[in-house]
């Protein structure tokens, strides 16, 4: 990001730029930055703040007006939102499906598939609403369906080699992209339920509780094993997410 | 999760110990008010329309998101697992203000929003970007753009 901001001011265009990492910008020193105490993947502050958004917008903007860079000044301001308890949670969200007694009748180590496809159908109508209610959705980014990619992720446990649905692409960005497909349906599943989740509760739920957790789990252990070593390099971090490593000693 | 101390150790050394290019300072371009420039957003999201080809990792390279896109199609091919994605899944302008600076636009704040926006992927490293931002820099003067605004997630 910063190399870009030095890239383009150097043909002449000027830039001002938001930064989540305020050493990474004061290594990289961008003619003009505003660090922002915010989450990464959250640049401008919180979903549907418009106000908050256009406040932090307004006050990068105003740097281009500046000219006495390196600039790397400091929004003043954490999000809006509710408060946290010291884990990071929100009281109020449930997760989307009752795993109650009789709703798991299948075990994934039985039958992975046949108990991923059980999660995924007593979803469905969570993951309608959250479609319905935002007219969008991330699922289908791999431009494979849905219950391919499913299939791809859990043959790919017991054979790795097994053929990819796209081979217009390397298998481990077709794989890469069959965990966005299934990870984005659950997550907009979970944040169709009544409260506000954060990002650490869906995660929490979704790679410690669900069955697709546990495949995905599977589906890491057989790329650190695979002896290949693109796939290997995933599983370092690109399926499993570094605040959910701690699952991996489950399967280890 | 906004500041390195509360981030998992893991996370933190990986942040820490990126290996990032050191560059020169580069001479701030002077222009006009802001009520009176061009502006085009630039994210590193991994951000493109749903028809586009998904971001390859390691590869500098960029996509085109016209300012009259439905914004509702644009889909995130990002690599990294390592960053919150529950808020782009509720509303974009959280990490693609387009919204944000039509707004701005309507109340003069700004002069206008320009024709094209551009999305890099994060996670890729920076000498990769060099050559592909000369090219785009050709772009953006094209489209009479004077202020930049990147952000990346």
């Amino acid at each position: 990001m910063g190399g870009l901001a030095h890239y383009l001011e150097e043909d002449g265009l000027a830039t001002t730029q938001i930064s989540l990492i305020r050493l990474h910008s004061e290594k990289t020193r961008p003619p003009r930055a505003l660090w922002v105490p915010f989450e990464l993947g959250r640049p401008f502050g919180a979903p549907n703040e418009p106000e908050f958004q256009k406040r932090v917008l307004t006050e990068t903007l105003k740097l281009l007006e500046r000219t006495d860079g390196p600039i790397l000044d400091d929004f003043p301001d954490g999000p809006p939102g509710p408060a946290t308890d010291d884990d990071g949670d929100i009281e109020g969200w449930t997760c989307p499906v009752n795993f109650g007694d009789g709703t798991h009748d299948i075990s994934v180590e039985d039958d992975p598939l046949a108990a991923l496809n059980q999660e995924i159908e007593l979803m469905r109508s969570w993951y309608e609403m959250f479609v319905e209610k935002n007219n969008k959705t991330s699922v289908g980014i791999s431009e494979v369906d849905f219950e391919t990619c499913i299939k791809y992720l859990v043959d790919f446990i017991s054979d790795k080699d097994t053929p990819p649905p796209r081979t217009d692409i390397p298998r481990y960005n077709m794989l890469k992209l069959a965990t966005d497909e299934m990870k984005a349906y659950y997550f907009e599943a979970g944040l169709a339920r009544p409260g506000l989740a954060t990002d650490k509760e869906l995660a929490d739920w979704y790679y410690g509780e669900t069955t697709a957790g546990k495949v995905l789990l599977k589906v890491n252990e057989a790329c650190a094993n695979s002896g290949d070593e693109v796939l290997k390099g995933m599983s370092d971090r690109r399926i499993i997410p570094i605040h959910q490593q701690h699952l991996k000693q489950q399967t280890a | 999760m906004a500041h390195l101390s509360d981030m998992p150790e893991k996370q933190r050394n990986m942040i820490v110990n990126q290996d990032l290019l050191e560059y020169d300072d580069t001479p701030c371009v002077d222009g006009p008010a802001l009520s009176e420039r061009i502006i085009a957003i630039i994210t590193t999201a991994g951000l493109h329309r749903r028809d586009d080809t998904v971001f390859t990792p390691g590869v500098g390279e960029y996509r085109i998101i016209p300012d009259d896109t439905d914004m509702n199609d644009l889909i995130m091919s990002h690599v990294s697992t390592n960053f919150d994605r529950t808020g782009f899944q509720q509303d974009l302008n959280l990490v693609f203000p387009i919204e944000r600076l039509q707004e701005l636009q309507a109340e003069g704040e700004v002069g206008e929003v320009a024709s094209y926006h551009y999305a890099f992927m994060g996670a890729t490293p920076p000498m990769a970007h060099e050559a592909v931002a000369k090219d785009l820099a050709g772009l953006l003067h094209g489209d009479n753009v004077s202020g930049v605004i990147l952000a990346g997630v």
